[in-house]
C-alpha cells in the first residue's frame, strides 16, 4: 500500500525543469560578467552574447552543418543500434559465439575512433558518408552489443523457472520474457551512444573531405580565427546531441513505462 | 463471515473419498542427489485427487527438491513420478499443474491482469476469453480494482494473490506452491491462508504446499508430510482431521494444537528441534 501511495504522490508532483534551467541561466550569465569584467579576448573564450548572436546570423550555414553532420550521426547511431542487438541477441542464443564475442567485443570498445576515422575515409572514400556512418556505427556497436548480453541475460531464475513451468518454447521465453525484460538496458545503451554518435561523426568530420560539415567548419573557422563562428556550431552540435537524446529517452518512457525515469 | 450453523456443519471440500481413485501425484523411491549431497533419499509420496497435501521440515530437507521434482523442473537421480497418470514432462507439456513460487515472479512491464493473463496467453486463448478469464481470476483473490495496476504498486501479499491467479487462470488439475507466504507478515499470512483454503474450496484443485510453519501446514492441509534433512526423507504422515470449513476459529480448537504439537514432536523425535 506504501509503494502504491508513493507512486501516486510521485505521478501528482509534475517533474520540473525549473532547478535546471536557473543553473544554467546563472552559468550564462557569470560566463558573460567574467569574459566582460576580465575583457577575456575571444580567441579564448568569446561571451555567450557574441557566440549567440554568431549562431542566429548563422542559422543557414548551421542547418546545413547540421543536416551533413547529423545525417551521419543518425544513420550510424541507428545502423550501429541495430547491428549491436542482433549480434548480442545472437550471442545470447548461441553460447561459443557469446564466449567469443565479449573478450573481442571489450577490447573493440577500447579502440579510440580517432584511429579509425582516418582507415575507414581510405576503404569508403573520404568524399562518402559511409565513411563517417561507419565510424558511429562502430562506436555505437560495442555497447549496444554488451548490453544487449546482459540485458537478455537479466532475467531471473525464478522467472524463467516460471516460463519452464508453462512448457513455453523457447520463441515464447524470448518475446515475453527476455526480450522485455532486457529494455532497460537496451535504453541504457542507446542514451550513452545518442551522444557518442555526435562526438563520432564529429571526429569524423574532421577527416573528412565534406565542406559543409560541423567538423569541417569548426576546423576552417578556427583556421581563419572565427573563434565564436566555431563556438556557434559547438552549440548547434550540442543542440542536435540533446534533440537525439531527447527522442531516445521518449521513446524509452513510451516502451519502458514500468521503470521509474 | 461464517455462521455459527454453518461453523456447526463439517464438510469435506475435497471430492468423495473412493477407494481405488488414481493419485493426481505418485512418487516412488525418488532419490536425487546433486553431486555428493543427497537431496532426496527413497521418498515415495501419494497425493489423493482433491487433497491438500504440505511438506514440512527444516532447510535443506528436499522439500522444495521434491516438489521441482514433481514439477518435471528437476529429474530424479532414481525412482519414478507419475503426475495426472502422466511422466511429470508429459504432465508439464499438458499443462496440468500452476506453481506459485516463494517469490511472486510477477512481470513488471505487465499489469496485474496482464500478468494473470500470460499462461493463457503462452496458450493462444484469444483476447476476449483471456481477458474474461482474467477478471474471473482476479474477482477470486479479491484483486479486481488493482487488474490495471503495476506489479511494483502493489505489497507482497497482493502480488502473492495474483501469483496464485496467475496458477489457476488456465484451470490445472495441480496446484504446486513453494513456500509462497514465507517472505509475508504472520497477520497477512494468516489472512492469506484463509483466503487460499476458499480458492481451494471453490476450484477443488489438488494442492502441494511447501511450507516452513508448522501452524500454516496444520492449518491448510488434508494431510501433513514431515520431512528431515541430510538425507532428505520422509519422516511420516500426518492426516489432519480438523473439521472443514476451516477458519480464524479453527486455530483456536483443541484438536489443532495436538495436531501442531504432533508435528512438532516428529520433528523433535529426529532431533530436528
Amino acid at each position: 500500500m506504501t509503494a502504491a501511495l508513493l507512486t501516486e504522490v510521485r505521478r501528482l508532483r509534475p517533474p520540473s525543469a525549473l532547478p535546471a534551467a536557473l543553473t544554467a541561466l546563472a552559468v550564462l550569465v557569470a560566463w558573460e560578467v567574467v569574459v566582460r569584467v576580465f575583457a577575456i579576448r575571444p580567441i579564448l573564450l568569446p561571451a555567450p552574447s557574441a557566440i549567440a548572436a554568431t549562431f542566429v546570423a548563422d542559422v543557414p550555414r548551421l542547418v546545413r552543418a547540421l543536416v551533413v553532420t547529423g545525417r551521419a550521426a543518425l544513420l550510424g547511431f541507428v545502423l550501429g543500434s541495430l547491428g549491436g542487438f542482433a549480434v548480442g541477441a545472437a550471442a545470447t542464443r548461441w553460447r561459443v559465439l557469446r564466449e567469443g564475442l565479449i573478450p573481442v567485443g571489450v577490447v573493440f570498445g577500447a579502440v579510440p575512433i580517432v584511429a579509425t576515422a582516418p582507415i575507414f575515409n581510405l576503404w569508403l572514400g573520404a568524399l562518402s558518408i559511409w565513411s563517417n556512418v561507419a565510424v558511429v556505427a562502430l562506436v555505437v556497436f560495442f555497447p549496444m552489443m554488451i548490453n544487449t548480453i546482459t540485458g537478455l541475460a537479466s532475467a531471473s531464475d525464478s522467472h524463467r523457472e516460471l516460463m519452464r513451468s508453462y512448457a513455453a518454447p523457447q520463441r515464447q521465453v524470448f518475446a515475453k520474457l527476455l526480450l522485455p525484460a532486457s529494455l532497460p538496458f537496451v535504453f541504457g545503451a542507446l542514451r550513452v551512444s545518442a551522444a557518442l554518435s555526435v562526438i563520432a561523426a564529429v571526429v569524423s568530420d574532421f577527416f573528412g573531405g565534406f565542406r559543409d560539415s560541423a567538423g569541417f567548419f569548426i576546423k576552417t573557422l578556427m583556421a581563419n580565427a572565427d573563434y565564436t563562428g566555431s563556438w556557434a556550431t559547438v552549440v548547434a552540435l550540442c543542440l542536435f546531441g540533446l534533440l537525439l537524446y531527447g527522442a531516445v529517452a521518449l521513446a524509452e518512457r513510451w516502451s519502458v513505462p514500468w521503470k521509474e525515469q | 463471515m461464517t455462521s455459527p450453523e454453518e461453523a456447526a456443519v463439517t464438510v469435506e471440500a475435497g471430492p468423495p473419498v473412493v477407494a481405488a481413485a488414481e493419485p493426481t501425484v505418485a512418487v516412488r523411491h525418488v532419490t536425487r542427489t546433486f553431486g555428493e549431497v543427497t537431496a532426496l533419499s527413497d521418498v515415495s509420496l501419494d497425493v489423493a485427487p482433491g487433497s491438500f497435501v504440505s511438506l514440512i521440515g527444516p532447510s535443506g530437507c528436499g522439500k522444495s527438491t521434491l516438489l521441482r521434482v514433481i514439477a518435471d523442473l528437476l529429474e530424479p537421480s532414481s525412482g519414478e513420478v507419475v503426475v495426472a497418470g502422466k511422466t511429470p514432462h508429459r504432465a508439464r507439456t499438458d499443462r496440468d499443474y500452476g506453481m506459485v513460487f516463494q517469490k511472486a515472479t510477477l512481470f513488471d512491464w505487465r499489469t496485474v491482469r496482464r500478468n494473470v493473463e500470460l499462461p493463457l496467453e503462452l496458450m493462444g486463448w484469444d483476447r476476449t476469453r483471456r481477458r474474461a478469464r482474467a477478471d474471473e481470476m482476479l474477482a477470486l483473490v479479491e484483486l479486481t480494482d488493482f487488474a490495471k495496476h503495476r506489479p511494483a504498486q502493489l505489497s507482497g501479499g497482493m502480488q502473492q494473490r495474483v501469483a496464485i491467479a496467475r496458477a489457476l487462470a488456465f484451470s490445472p488439475k495441480l496446484l504446486l506452491m513453494d513456500e509462497p507466504f514465507g517472505a509475508l507478515d504472520e497477520i497477512t499470512r494468516e489472512r492469506l491462508n484463509l483466503e487460499l483454503l476458499d480458492i481451494w474450496t471453490k476450484t477443488r484443485t489438488t494442492v502441494v504446499f511447501v511450507t516452513h510453519s508448522i501452524p500454516e501446514a496444520v492449518f491448510l492441509s488434508t494431510d501433513v508430510v514431515v520431512m528431515s534433512p541430510r538425507p532428505g526423507r520422509v519422516l511420516r504422515r500426518i492426516p489432519v482431521d480438523l473439521p472443514r470449513p476451516r477458519d480464524t476459529g479453527t486455530r483456536e480448537l483443541d484438536r489443532y494444537f495436538e495436531l501442531v504439537t504432533e508435528v512438532r514432536e516428529t520433528l523433535r523425535g529426529a532431533g530436528l528441534l
